[in-house]
């Protein structure tokens, strides 16, 4: 239990003796804070711009111009008098659609036949796809629905019956959680989730390896530097211990603090939908954070120099966010595939944090990932002290006086 | 007279760019991380994206279904949701309740709920009405969901419609005409599938790497100061910090392009991305995009003169480039100050040639803005970088900083 102590109190000193790690736990958890949700501060993608070619110029077609135009999510940015011209536009990104009206439009609907206008949207980008898609189909679903209900008012029926007739299995959609479809309250907040999971485990090897370059001389010695276990320490399995959950108590506490400012303040800053619940989400928080941490003390040993994780761990992130299954579903992932990503805290990790957070889950509907979870505590605690273990036993023993 | 010309160029044959070469490979082959990071893990990671969206579309999403009304119109519905595509139902619940908790839960996207009476409703013509929640959180599913169910019951809704019409007397085609008078005949353009493997996997991959370009240059520049090293790489050089630069990265360059192109057969040749342009502008671009980020390297590293400082200066500059690059959030959302963040990544100008050239099947005309602004990267950048790296190359002062 003293041993416990003095680790932790050891560990405290190396992290804020130490600017480049001061850097990663503390400096890059708020820029990103920051940086990251700067594209998606609007939110929604309004007003997607499209070319309108009007074969028809009636006043129906300049009708339905008008209505695309007013849709929120498009936007009329040129009236286009071939279809060549609009296919230049569409090369050049000026404009993400084309509308079609043909000719005949307006005189093939008032003989009471059906008409089609044509849309052409750039599916090289999914979101202008469906907004261009939304504008379109709403405008002339709207204008069509109006023309057959005056047909079938002048046929004798009221108003409320010709919608009721025309439409007799109607369908109310009710979006939840995110019911505005904002981008940054999708995105955000599992990429928060990453950037804890990936600052830590950088932190800790970047202590590591900067306790092994003053170990192996392969740097200067500073006094800030750390060490794996203190010299001439034992190498028994309650020293090691000791080691594991003293070093894991200091990144533990400061990551407390980072979580709440991430899972708590944040979403009120950034407005995104919250429905809190302060118990549940700390069950899930706690064994997240002692799932990371261990997992950095295992890969810690891998690294001999105090830059390695960054180097190594870096590039992890973007498939570790595709593999967390917020954004591609998860049931799409292929299945060995899936089952390795629960290895990584932030699958299980992300899921419950979006569900208890964002969602108003409480713990026993995100139960399967508090079991992952726990499971991974469970895992990487074993392997932290089984790779502590060996490399005190490998490393050659040094007199130092920093040793206490 | 003769000799000391000899001797020069004699000189330059062993110290100068041929020599910072040799050394480099000595120095890539001494340490594993080097072959990792430019050869190994990249195609690794590309392996595992590839995978991830192997499916190209997500079908078969879970929803569970509440039928409240238990008829044989009502089961019908839910065969017909459960033959959409998109769609799999795989829970039947008997409360709303029960359906909320499967939504938290993950277990499915959405609870369509057909209520009571629907079927004796739909007979009596008395506009049937079916409720369903859909999980906008997760937003990409939670849409395709809601897309499947929205689509099946219009169908559904259509048919009902042009059965009552030919009750009424209406002829078949004649009801149709006059149930929609307008329809819309859509064309995604490009990637009429909406292939999620082609969105995205096309863009993640470029994405990677120059993450590792960037990571890797910034390490093999900057751990020359940090171990000391810098004033033995200039001597190598000849004294020139121009060659020396261009020794040292050149076994990079090489080795980056070699995986950029892979990247490009990968994705084209293999992962059947449709390629409708230019393939030399693809691989021109793909050049640039190597040279571009090696050059931003150089400059992290002549700007901050520490290894450690100037690997967190890449990591923020590259690491969120997806986000700005673009291609799920579109540039003309994005605030100002988010623009030209974006401006300034090559990898926005690289995705914009990767799709022209690619999937868009564009002129070539089209792409040559995006491939001038490249060009600067490689043009203006070393020029700012090379001559500050060079006094730090024998500044010892700068040395061993962690």
């Amino acid at each position: 239990m003293r041993e416990f102590i003095r680790v932790w109190r050891e560990e405290y000193r190396n992290i804020f003796g130490d600017k480049g790690v001061l850097m990663i736990f503390f400096g890059a958890i708020f820029f990103y804070s920051i940086f990251y949700p700067l594209p998606y501060a609007n939110e929604v993608l309004k007003d997607a711009p499209l070319a309108v070619v009007d074969l028809d110029h009636s006043s129906l077609s300049r009708q339905l111009a008008r209505m695309v135009d007013a849709h929120e999510s498009t936007r009329v940015a040129a009236q286009a008098a071939s279809e060549l011209e609009a296919e230049q536009l569409f090369f050049a990104r000026k404009v993400h659609g084309i509308l079609i009206i043909p000719h005949d439009f307006e005189r093939t609907i008032l003989r009471k036949e059906q008409s089609s206008v044509a849309v052409y949207s750039d599916a090289s980008y999914f979101l202008l796809y469906q907004q261009v898609m939304t504008g379109v189909a709403v405008a002339t679903g709207t204008l069509s629905a109006g023309i057959e209900i005056k047909r079938m008012q002048a046929a004798g029926f009221s108003e409320a019956r010709a919608r009721q007739l025309r439409d007799p299995l109607q369908l109310v959609a009710v979006a939840l959680f995110n019911p505005s479809g904002g981008y940054a309250s999708y995105v955000v907040p599992a990429v928060l989730v990453m950037i804890l999971q990936q600052t830590l485990l950088i932190g800790i090897g970047m202590l590591a390896g900067t306790a092994r370059e003053d170990r192996e001389g392969n740097a200067a010695p500073q006094p800030s530097s750390g060490h794996l276990l203190p010299q001439g320490a034992g190498t028994g399995y309650g020293t090691v211990i000791a080691h594991v959950l003293g070093k894991s108590a200091a990144y533990f506490s400061i990551y407390l603090f980072n979580a709440a400012y991430y899972f708590v303040v944040l979403p009120r800053l950034y407005n995104f939908p919250q429905r809190i619940n302060p118990l549940d989400l700390a069950m899930l928080v706690l064994p997240f954070l002692l799932a990371v941490i261990f997992l950095g003390l295992s890969l810690a040993t891998l690294f001999r120099h105090r830059e390695a994780s960054m180097l190594a761990l870096m590039f992890t992130s973007l498939p570790a966010l595709f593999l967390a299954g917020f954004s591609w579903p998860k049931e799409s992932i292929p299945v060995w595939l899936r089952g390795v990503s629960y290895l990584l805290p932030s699958t299980a990790g992300t899921d419950g944090l979006l569900r208890i957070n964002q969602m108003g889950a409480l713990l026993q509907d995100v139960r399967f990932d508090v079991l992952v979870l726990w499971g991974l505590v469970a895992l990487y605690f074993f392997m932290a002290c089984f790779s502590i273990k060996r490399i005190t036993k490998k490393l050659p023993i040094i007199d130092s006086e920093n040793t206490l | 007279m003769k000799l000391p010309a000899i001797k020069r160029w004699t000189a330059a044959e062993h110290l100068g760019f041929t020599a910072v070469v040799q050394r480099e490979l000595v120095r890539i082959f001494s340490r594993r991380i080097y072959l990792l990071m430019v050869l190994l893990l990249p195609l690794v990671s590309f392996a595992v994206l590839a995978a991830i969206f192997s499916t190209g579309s997500p079908r078969h999403l879970p929803i569970a279904v509440y039928d409240a009304d238990n008829t044989d119109f009502s089961r019908r519905l839910v065969r017909l949701l459960d033959a959409a595509p998109t769609l799999h139902v795989a829970q039947r619940v008997t409360s709303l309740k029960e359906g909320k908790a499967l939504i938290l839960s993950g277990a499915s996207y959405a609870l369509v709920v057909l209520p009571k009476g629907l079927e004796r409703d739909r007979f009596r013509g008395q506009g049937a009405q079916v409720t369903s929640f859909y999980n906008n959180q997760s937003m990409t599913a939670g849409s395709i969901v809601n897309r499947g169910i929205r689509d099946t019951l219009k169908a559904v809704s259509a048919e009902l419609d042009q059965q009552a019409r030919r009750l009424r007397g209406e002829t078949s085609p004649a009801a149709a005409a006059h149930a929609e008078p307008i329809i819309v005949e859509s064309r995604a353009l490009f990637n009429p599938y909406l292939n999620y493997l082609y969105f995205l996997a096309g863009a993640l991959m470029p994405t990677m790497l120059q993450i590792f370009i960037i990571v890797v240059t910034v390490y093999a520049v900057g751990v020359e100061m940090k171990e000391g090293s810098a004033r033995e790489w200039l001597d190598t050089a000849g004294g020139s910090p121009w060659r020396a630069v261009a020794g040292k990265l050149a076994p990079y360059t090489a080795g980056f392009l070699c995986v950029g192109l892979l990247m490009n057969s990968y994705l084209f040749l293999w992962l059947k991305l449709p390629l409708r342009g230019s393939v030399t502008l693809i691989a021109l671009a793909t050049t640039l995009l190597v040279l571009s980020y090696q050059a931003v390297a150089l400059l992290i590293v002549a700007a901050t003169a520490n290894l450690r400082i100037s690997l967190s200066t890449a990591a923020i500059y590259a690491a969120p480039a997806f986000a700005f690059a673009g291609i799920t959030f579109p540039v003309m959302a994005m605030p100002l100050s988010g623009k030209i963040w974006g401006g300034l990544l090559p990898l926005s100008y690289y995705l914009v040639i990767l799709l022209d050239q690619g999937m868009r099947g564009a002129p070539v005309s089209v792409s040559l803005p995006a491939l001038a602004a490249m060009c600067g990267f490689v043009v203006v950048i070393p020029i700012l970088a090379v001559p500050r790296l060079g006094r730090l190359m024998v500044d010892e002062q700068q040395w061993g900083k962690r």
